[in-house]
Formats: C-alpha cells, sequence, structure tokens
C-alpha cells in the first residue's frame, strides 16, 4: 500500500469522527498537503487545511495564533486531530498547536525534511521563537505516531538536506561512534541520496535519539546531550535573524563546542579532526555574518534553556561517540576566555566571510 | 524592428546574422543561484549544430559558446546573462552568383520589400543559424524547470510520408521514448522509421531536393496552474514561441486539428483522483495538459510542422531584383539541409522550456 493510502486508512480506523487539521508551509501545500486533502475528502474525511510561508522567521506565537483561530473559525474543537506536514518549523508549531488546542488534542507527524525525519518531529519537543531567543516557548507532547517516508526528499532542497546531516552527525557523534563510522564512510552515498544508505541512516538517527528520550524525556538530565553544538548554534541563528540554516549552524557549533573542550585537555585533537573532516565531506557551508562577534554570541548564550543563573553550560565530547556526563548534569560551565577563544578562532581561521 | 525578445519575466533577446562575427542571447529576468555550467551550453549546441550527423546541412560549425555576465563561481547571479557564439566556417563568396535573385520559399523577398536591405551572405535574421541562441537559452530555463523536477522532450514524429504512430509511442511509454529518441541520429524515437527516413534524405539528397516534418513534444510533471486567461495562456504562448521557429508552418496542442472530427464526448478528457498521488488526473489527455489556457497538471503535448527546406539545388524559376525572369538554384558547395525539421527537434525542446521557465516565474504572483 502507498504511503497516502495508508495514513488515510489510519486516520479513518484511529479518529472515526474526529476532524483533520492539516498544518503545512506554503511549499508542501501543493506538493504533498493538497493531494492528501484531496484523498480525504474523497474517504469522506472531515479535513481542513492550514497553511503558513515558509521560513523560520515564521515560527512565532503570531502564526500559532493564525492557526488556531482558523480552526476556531472552521468549528474545529476536542474532536481535532492535527497532522503535522511539513519540516521542523511546520512539526514544532503543529506540536505546539495540538498540545494546547482545547488543552490537547491528538497529533501526527508526517515529517518531509530531512531535519524533521530524523531530529525535529522525534522526541516530542515543540515550540516557537521569540525575538530573545529560539524554541525559548514550548511544550513536551507526544505524538500519536510519526510516519516516515524519505520518497519526500527528492523535492528537498540541497541545502535543506544538508540542515538534516548536521544533526545527523551530532547523534553519532555525541552518542554512538559506529553510527559516526557509518556517517564518515557513507559520505558518497548520502550526497547522492541512495535510497537504501539514506534509509539505514535515518533509521539508525531515530533510534538513537528515541533513545536517550526514554530515558529522559523532560530533559533533566541525559537529553541535554542532543544539545550538543546547540548552545553555540542558537545564539548563532537568532543573531542572524535565522538567515543562518540550523544545521550550518549546529556544524559550527559542534566545531566551536569540541574545541572548546581541545583546548581544556577534554577532548583529544585526533578526534577533533574527524569532526572537522566531516564537516568538510559533506560541504557544510561555514559561513560567520557581518556584525557579529564572540561578544554579542555570549551575550545570547545567557538565553539558553541550559544556563543556569544567566550562565551558559555546554555539553562536552570526551571522544567521538561518548560526552561526559559531569555527574549526571550532561553538561557544564567553561571560562568566559576559552568561549571567546573559540568563537575567535571560528571565526578568524575556519569561517570566510 | 524592435522584435527580438520573448518572454515576460524570463525575457530573451537574440542577436546576430549567421555571417557575421557572432551570434548570442542575453536573457534577463533569470532567477539567482541556478548552477550554470558552460559545457552543458556546449553540449546542447552540438545537438543542434549542423554536422551532427550526416543527414543535415555538412556546414562544419564547431559551437563554442562564452558566458560574458550574469555568472559568478558557476551560478547565476540575478544579473543579465549573456551567452555569445561566434560565427566560423562560413564561405560567403558562395552566395555572391544569387545575392541579386529572389529565393522561392526564402524570406530574403519580404525582407527586401520591407526593409530594402538584406545581407544576402546567407539568410540575416532569418537564418536558421539564430535558433542556436535559443538553444542556449534554453539550457538556462532548463535549470529553473529541474527545480520543479519537470522534464521536456521533442523528438521527430514524420519526415515526409514516414511517420511513427500514436500507438508505438504511447505503447513505449515515457522513459523508452527519451532513450529512443536519445539514440537516434534523427532524433526519431522509432528504429524503422528512421532507417526509412535516412534513406529519404539520401534520395533528397540525390536529388537536390528537400522534404518537411512534424516535431512532437511533452512537458512532464508540469503543476497545474501554469498559464494566465484571455491573452496570456499558456497555449498562446507556445504558439507564439513555435511560431517564431523558422519554417514552422503549423502548430498544434493536444489533439490539435483532429479534435475537429470528433465528438464532444470522445474529446472531453474525464477526471480522475489518483490514489497513489491524490492528484487530479484525466482519463485521457485530448487536451494537451492546457484547459481555459491553463496548466492541468497532465503532460504538456504538441506538434510543429516543419516545411521543406527552402534552400535547394534543383533549378526553379524566380525573379531577379529588377524584375527579370531568372533560374534560381543553391551554388554548388553551399549549405544544404534536406529536412530542417530534424535540428527543429532541438530548438522545439529549447522553446518548450523557455515558455514554461517564464510561466513558472509569472505563477509565483499568482494567488495571495
Amino acid at each position: 500500500m502507498n504511503f497516502f493510502a495508508e495514513m488515510v486508512s489510519y486516520l479513518q480506523s484511529n479518529y472515526q469522527n474526529y476532524k483533520v487539521a492539516i498544518i503545512t508551509n506554503d511549499t508542501i501545500l501543493s506538493l504533498y498537503a493538497e493531494p492528501f486533502y484531496r484523498l480525504l475528502k474523497s474517504a469522506k474525511i472531515a479535513a481542513e487545511l492550514f497553511s503558513f510561508p515558509p521560513g523560520e522567521q515564521y515560527k512565532n506565537r503570531h502564526t500559532k495564533e493564525m492557526i488556531e483561530d482558523q480552526m476556531f473559525f472552521k468549528a474545529f474543537g476536542k474532536d481535532s486531530v492535527v497532522v503535522a506536514m511539513g519540516g521542523g518549523v511546520v512539526t514544532d508549531i503543529a506540536g505546539y498547536v495540538a498540545a494546547t488546542f482545547c488543552r490537547g488534542v491528538p497529533l501526527v507527524m508526517i515529517p518531509t525534511s530531512l531535519l524533521a525525519m530524523v531530529d525535529a518531529s522525534i522526541g516530542g519537543k515543540n515550540g516557537v521563537d521569540t525575538p530573545s531567543g529560539k524554541n525559548l516557548i514550548g511544550t513536551i507532547y507526544q505524538p500519536q505516531k510519526i510516519i516516515i517516508d524519505p520518497k519526500f526528499l527528492k523535492s528537498l532542497p540541497v541545502a535543506e538536506f544538508k540542515n538534516g546531516i548536521v544533526e545527523m552527525i551530532k547523534h553519532g557523534a555525541v552518542l554512538d561512534a559506529d553510527y559516526f563510522g557509518f556517517m564518515e564512510k557513507n559520505v558518497e552515498n548520502i550526497l547522492r541520496q541512495d535510497q537504501k544508505v539514506v534509509e539505514q541512516a535515518i533509521q539508525e538517527s531515530v533510534r538513537i535519539k528515541t533513545a536517550v528520550v526514554k530515558e529522559d524525556e523532560r530533559e533533566k538530565a541525559k537529553r541535554h546531550l542532543l544539545n550538543f553544538g546547540h548552545t553555540y548554534a542558537h545564539a548563532m541563528e537568532t543573531l542572524s535573524n535565522y538567515s543562518m540554516g540550523h544545521g550550518e549552524a549546529v556544524a559550527q557549533g559542534m566545531l566551536v563546542e569540541s574545541y572548546m573542550g581541545m583546548l581544556l585537555g577534554k577532548f583529544p585533537q585526533s578526534d577533533f579532526e574527524r569532526l572537522k573532516k566531516i564537516v568538510a565531506d559533506y560541504a557544510i557551508p561555514l559561513y560567520f555574518p557581518n556584525g557579529i562577534d564572540a561578544k554579542k554570541i555570549q551575550a545570547c548564550m545567557v538565553y539558553d534553556k541550559k544556563a543556569l543563573k544567566n550562565t551558559p553550560r555546554f555539553v562536552l565530547l570526551k571522544t567521538i561517540g561518548e560526552a561526559y556526563d559531569f555527574q549526571g548534569r550532561y553538561c557544564e560551565y567553561i571560562d568566559e576566555s576559552i568561549i571567546t577563544k573559540a568563537i575567535q578562532w571560528m571565526q578568524d581561521d575556519l569561517c570566510c566571510n | 524592428m524592435a522584435a527580438n525578445s520573448f518572454g515576460t519575466i524570463f525575457k530573451i533577446t537574440t542577436w546576430g546574422e549567421s555571417h557575421g562575427t557572432a551570434i548570442g542571447v542575453v536573457i534577463d529576468g533569470c532567477p539567482a543561484g541556478l548552477e550554470l555550467d558552460l559545457q552543458e551550453v556546449n553540449q546542447a549546441l552540438a545537438l543542434r549544430a549542423p554536422g551532427h550527423n550526416p543527414y543535415t546541412s555538412p556546414r562544419k560549425e564547431s559551437d563554442q559558446a562564452e558566458i560574458l555576465s550574469g555568472i559568478f563561481k558557476g551560478k547565476t547571479t540575478g544579473a543579465p546573462i549573456s551567452i555569445q557564439i561566434k560565427n566560423s566556417n562560413y564561405d560567403s563568396s558562395k552566395y555572391e552568383p544569387i545575392h541579386s535573385l529572389l529565393r522561392p520559399g526564402h524570406a530574403n523577398f519580404t525582407y527586401l520589400e520591407k526593409y530594402k536591405i538584406f545581407d544576402y551572405r546567407g539568410g540575416g535574421r532569418s537564418s536558421a543559424r539564430e535558433t542556436a541562441a535559443r538553444v542556449a537559452a534554453g539550457v538556462v530555463a532548463k535549470k529553473i524547470l529541474s527545480r520543479h523536477h519537470i522534464t521536456t522532450l521533442a523528438y521527430l514524429k514524420q519526415m515526409g510520408s514516414i511517420s511513427v504512430s500514436q500507438v508505438a509511442i504511447e505503447a513505449m511509454g515515457y522513459p523508452e521514448l527519451c532513450k529512443q529518441t536519445q539514440e537516434s541520429p534523427l532524433f526519431c524515437p522509432d528504429k524503422t522509421a528512421t532507417l526509412h527516413m535516412i534513406d529519404l534524405i539520401s534520395k533528397m539528397k540525390d536529388e537536390g531536393d528537400s522534404i518537411g516534418g512534424v516535431v512532437e513534444f511533452v512537458a512532464q510533471n508540469v503543476p497545474c496552474g501554469l498559464g494566465d486567461p484571455v491573452y496570456e495562456k499558456l497555449s498562446s504562448k507556445l504558439a507564439a514561441a513555435m511560431m517564431s521557429i523558422p519554417a514552422v508552418k503549423g502548430f498544434e496542442i493536444g489533439s490539435g486539428f483532429a479534435s475537429a472530427s470528433m465528438q464532444g464526448h470522445e474529446h472531453n478528457d474525464q477526471f480522475i483522483l489518483e490514489q497513489e498521488t491524490g492528484l487530479v488526473k484525466t482519463k485521457s489527455n485530448h487536451a494537451g495538459g492546457i484547459l481555459g489556457g491553463i496548466s492541468t497538471g497532465m503532460p504538456i503535448t504538441g506538434r510543429l510542422a516543419f516545411k521543406p527546406t527552402s534552400s535547394i539545388k534543383k533549378t526553379q524559376m524566380t525573379l531577379t531584383l529588377d524584375y527579370q525572369e531568372a533560374r534560381f538554384s543553391l551554388p554548388e558547395g553551399s549549405k544544404h539541409d534536406p529536412c530542417v525539421a530534424i535540428r527543429g527537434v532541438v530548438v522545439v525542446d529549447a522553446m518548450l522550456s523557455i515558455v514554461l521557465a517564464d510561466a513558472i516565474l509569472l505563477n509565483k504572483g499568482a494567488v495571495a
């Protein structure tokens, strides 16, 4: 049975008297959401489309409010099921809508970008950005079902595809040396989107993340590990006004944060070189926007969710595939001068302006 | 003669004459960020170039394009893209003996009557040489199409009375149709027909004559909604584009002229919802993928009739420029293309790509 037919019959048998709210963006709308909507209609399932423009800049409270108002206008109530169809921005917003709409309605995720397949749709986190920073408001709310079909990747632009690759590399770097090795070995296969290899890479990545989420859904401890590279990345994304892709920012973040580890003598140089090489092999662009500097980034880092008393904390790698547990805290304060030095290294030695 | 531009957003302007220094195209309105490699342009030009195979004009042109502007680090910048192709390997002296004659079937009569001046060394702006510039622009247009997964194909369907049946083409399926077309030296998807056509070309060469042909085109994965009502129909734009190709005398979309003998219940394409994709399709495609001037999401199909090449070696009666009866025949050693429809295939594909690329860009502002 094909993907759409499977989805239609899943909704039919599990949500018979529900109304389906398909939340998507304007790009996915005509590519996949409208076709899906037609099939639901043809199967006599009540459904409506709710779409907003693509881009991180629309992942805000206003968009959520707009979707909710439209849903009420179309008489959606407690008997709704939200289907999130799109990339990370869509799954984050739709998840947040589902979590709070009439105090919570069932949620089904259909991620269409690689980033959403391996990361954003997994683990239940949802939320929106605010002018002060990324993902600052949201909940943890698990979907009833996540359906991943790599066929959606056909229409994904290369830059977006690479955003997903970076999170996959991260999963290997923090938690699974074998998977990191797999990602190193299969650069070519993955870049030319060999279906089998990409499928395996997605499955493994999902497995790694799911295991951590099961242990610590509420991010009290171990789940912090998934935030490797993100203390820097979120600050960078906020300061660049989201002109920088999430993957690009995380790639820089992984390098900066492991450079700190190296300066502290906590991370071997040979492993650091592997990390640098894999980012280069996948040709992840390293670009440092004008007008941003170490000082601004450090000022922004205090909004990071791992920060305590306005002081940022970082996930540090011990080797490729393992991070320090810091007595169960999984992240640690780092001397300001080391942070500055690492950011300056990124800006001066690695990035092109 | 402000008549050398085509397109609304993706706008091409071609320039140059067949026996001048160079010909070329300026493409304005091309989006930034498309990867463009000079080699791809040269490969496309090689397909159109005379001398590509022994069955078209033997004039050897080693077309080498130069990209003069609009590209930085292998990508389009959004600035006008200028592509130049130098002319070489021409011998204007061959045309001396006929420079004072009206050439039967040729545009030198209308150009002379209208403009009172004509570059007799070849066809000037009327020359098929101009189409090389369109082919170069087509390569750029295809970059936009590939972002939308649209593919285009044109092939030789008929030469003289030898034609490939619709049944044979439909039985082949699209991938096979592409493969067979690529493998044929005449861009004809049927092996047997190709052989018969080759014989016909030899016969035309021996007789110093030429023959007409039909080129068919199809565009796959065109989304629903391209084209606008009334005067900006996708069908009108295709007609204008295709009829602007030298030697084209007829154009049709979908069932075209055959629709005239059909009844409504036969011609109407019945709608279905495709279960695998959730797309609205039609069981048949007599409409050729266009309803009300707007694409339906079905393949865009159509056909062009190319007249036989006007420049032939057979002697025909004509007039001199001072209206004396005279005999005309193409001088020995001058170029002679027995069937211009063959090279027309590459040009049709380019014009189809240019129209669709423009329609995609136009469509971006269609609905709020």
